[in-house]
């Protein structure tokens, strides 16, 4: 980012400005369609949809090559300094946020407070955080203020869904912040024996997956997948997969060429149909409330 | 020169044994793509548009319908058989179907369709799979050998703690249904094992049993690359006046609806007990622990929360952190003096090779229900003491530092010493193996043009 010269449009905030946005394909060939050109507003909701939906991947990507125009209205930089926050990416911010400071008639980049000020913890410069105005209610950044340090408390997790292939799994952890509610979701590979801290791209505030909130919401809307008897269920379908591949002359080819992915086949059509039962209409969410005082800082 | 088709067979993983084949005959194969510039290789590209083309929806039509309707029904037969609960017993609906059986009707069918339209230019001489009892080799190794192709199996892992004997036919457990005619693998050991597996679950049809060659696994095993200890606790800043422990992170390949969501949280509770008994040992003061992940676990979007996963742990137990590493496993290897895993792995035949003594930690999930004797005899490293099983983390600390006293020590090398002669173990070079494989295909090759 430092050697892209990117000027902000001082212009009033959501004038309309047309801005090419580039992607990340290369030109096309001669006689292609020219590449849709979009207004900044469209620009700006998209990033927005994308921080808030929590690819935060994809949304850096599409900020930076925004960025990479040149030229961007208010709007979108002040969009793309959220996705750069909620990312973690401090530095290129900063950055941004210095320029916004620089192009707004009252000065200062115009995000909201708890933007501010995750940037300034984002920067190790926590000191700054007495500059902004005091928050009231039980959000992350008045817990702050009151001395109770950068709590992170775990995800309120919702829901768990699983992939089932021939490897590691794919799981889908949904939950809602335990600052602000905002609902989200997290892809776990091959393993619940982690300790994942985020950042509400909402609200901003810290938070956490971790192996024994997941473990304690297993074990509450999945007892069935976690018992002594799904284990002996899976056995006893073991043997009969096998002694079915082995022996039994009417099996068709096709689950013979298959071999051990026909028992894989039929295990995953029973964990989709668990999964789901499961989950059911209305089941509650076994989460832990944010502690009144604690949660890690 | 005759035609190779490898099947399966990876560049990165059998690099040199594929060179060493391609510089006495012409190959092709499924995934060479990385060797199509190297010269001194003859190559022909599978690849080619003419072979995929073969692969249109005329073609596949009248058997996809067909197959998918009987793969559907079959599944439905076994479904009904085995699940009690109606939602789980119902027959496949249109979405399963089309989500989940009919893709894989497809896939089978567009590999035979394009491995035939290869077959019809190219008279292959011999087919080599890598691994054909899993998905993305059966296919091909099975079409070849209905044909009447000669087909060899090659083995890319050790079956060091396969279980032995009447162990095998424990509740729940699924013998490998390899496609092949022949089926290489590393030593006595392994072949004994495997053809008294086939021997307790004979195929309906006596034409597809394998039969079982110790020609050598033509891959590096770590002990390849053992380091001396001093050196190897250098490079992983690991102090050499503390015992050393080098515990292997697990990988739940899961298949099943336990090991889906019940192998986790065994795998949570085991974790946590192993951390929580030895902190309450003196031991766990004077000890250093190192975490080896599985290369599952290693990729950039996990292995940053699996290691703050284990110094979490650490940490709540007042442990120092342990040393997590995604990589350097021979210098890990090298460096310690007692392996711990959780359940069989396959560097527990690279610590028996490297002469480290290892325990096994079983949680809960992976011990099919079964009792205290499975925890001596079920494989034989168990049997010969050269591998120490057990449930539990108090149980796994003593036998650690059992293992750590001198006269445990030398027993165990003894032990060690007497199993490996029995079954010819030892870090064979992988040119001497590649050498043994390559002479039986001559010989195979020279029989089919005899």
């Amino acid at each position: 980012m430092e050697n892209v010269a990117l000027r902000v449009s001082p212009t009033a905030p959501g004038r309309d400005v047309a801005v090419s946005v580039p992607t990340a394909n290369p030109p096309g060939p001669a006689g292609a369609p020219a590449e849709p050109v979009i207004g900044p507003q469209a620009v700006a909701a998209r990033l927005r949809q994308a921080r808030l939906a929590g690819r935060l991947r994809a949304a850096v990507f599409e900020t930076m090559s925004i960025l990479a125009g040149g030229t961007v209205t208010q709007e979108v930089a002040a969009e793309a300094a959220r996705v750069l926050i909620a990312a973690g990416q401090g530095g290129m911010a900063a950055q941004l946020c210095r320029l916004l400071a620089s192009a707004r008639p009252g000065g200062g980049p115009g995000l909201e407070t708890e933007a501010i000020a995750r940037l300034a913890l984002l920067q190790q410069q926590p000191d700054r955080l007495a500059e902004l105005p005091p928050v009231t209610g039980s959000g992350w950044l008045a817990r702050w203020q009151r001395g109770e340090g950068d709590l992170c408390p775990p995800l309120r997790i919702s829901d768990l869904k699983a992939a089932i292939a021939n490897g590691p799994i794919l799981y889908t952890v949904t939950g809602a912040c335990p600052w602000c509610g905002h609902a989200r979701a997290f892809e776990l590979h091959a393993t619940l024996l982690v300790s994942l801290p985020a950042l509400c791209p909402a609200c901003f505030g810290r938070c956490e997956v971790t192996w024994d909130t997941l473990r304690a919401f297993i074990r509450q809307r999945f007892p069935a997948l976690v018992a002594d008897d799904a284990r002996d269920a899976d056995h006893d379908l073991v043997e009969h997969v096998r002694q079915r591949l082995l022996e039994d002359p009417s099996v068709p080819e096709i689950a013979r060429a298959l071999g051990q992915e026909y028992h894989f086949l039929l295990n995953e059509l029973l964990v989709r149909r668990r999964l789901e039962a499961a989950a059911g209409p209305g089941a509650p969410a076994a989460v832990p409330a944010v502690p009144a005082a604690g949660g890690r800082p | 020169m005759s035609l190779l088709f490898l099947n399966g067979l990876m560049p990165e993983r059998h690099g040199g044994f594929i060179r060493a084949l391609g510089r006495r005959h012409v190959l092709a194969g499924t995934r060479l793509r990385p060797l199509a510039d190297e010269p001194g290789l003859q190559l022909l590209d599978y690849a080619d548009d003419r072979y995929l083309a073969a692969v249109t929806p005329a073609a596949l039509a009248p058997r996809l319908d067909e197959q998918t309707r009987a793969l559907a029904a079959s599944l439905a037969r076994d479904l009904a058989a085995t699940q009690t609960d109606a939602r789980l017993a119902a027959a496949p609906d249109a979405r399963e179907i089309a989500a989940l059986v009919r893709p894989r009707v497809e896939r089978l069918l567009k590999e035979e369709l394009r491995f035939r339209a290869f077959l019809a230019e190219h008279p292959v001489d011999l087919v080599i799979s890598g691994s054909d009892f899993s998905s993305h080799s059966r296919v091909i190794a099975r079409v070849a050998r209905r044909l009447g192709l000669p087909t060899l199996d090659i083995e890319h892992g050790f079956f060091f703690s396969r279980l032995t004997g009447d162990w095998c036919r424990v509740r729940g457990r699924m013998p490998l249904l390899f496609a092949s005619e022949h089926v290489n693998l590393d030593n006595a050991l392994e072949q004994e094992l495997l053809e008294h597996e086939q021997a307790l679950f004979p195929r309906r049809d006596p034409g597809e049993a394998s039969e079982f060659l110790a020609l050598g696994t033509p891959i590096d095993t770590v002990a390849t690359q053992e380091l001396p200890r001093e050196q190897a606790l250098a490079r992983l800043g690991l102090d050499p006046a503390r015992p050393q422990v080098l515990l292997g992170g697990s990988w739940i390949e899961a298949r099943t609806a336990n090991m889906l969501l019940g192998a986790q949280v065994d795998a949570m509770d085991l974790y946590e007990d192993l951390f929580r008994s030895l902190a309450s040992r003196p031991f766990g003061r004077q000890a250093q622990l190192t975490i080896k992940l599985h290369p599952a676990d290693c990729r950039a979007d996990v292995l940053p929360g699996v290691t703050a996963a284990y110094e979490d742990l650490a940490r709540r137990h007042g442990l120092p952190a342990p040393l997590v590493l995604g990589d350097a496993l021979a210098e890990a290897m090298s460096a310690c003096d007692v392996l711990v895993t959780p359940s069989f792995s396959s560097i527990l035949y690279d610590a028996f090779l490297m002469g480290k003594p290892s325990v096994v930690v079983f949680p809960r999930y992976l011990r099919f229900g079964q009792g205290e004797a499975w925890l001596r005899e079920s494989t034989l490293p168990l049997q010969a003491g050269v591998c120490e099983a057990t449930t539990g983390g108090e149980d796994a600390w003593r036998r650690v530092e059992a293992f750590l006293e001198p006269d445990r020590r030398a027993r165990f090398a003894r032990d060690r010493e007497a199993f490996a002669r029995r079954y010819g173990l030892g870090d064979r070079p992988v040119a001497g193996k590649t050498a043994a494989i390559l002479e039986w295909i001559e010989q195979r090759l020279a029989v089919t043009a005899g």
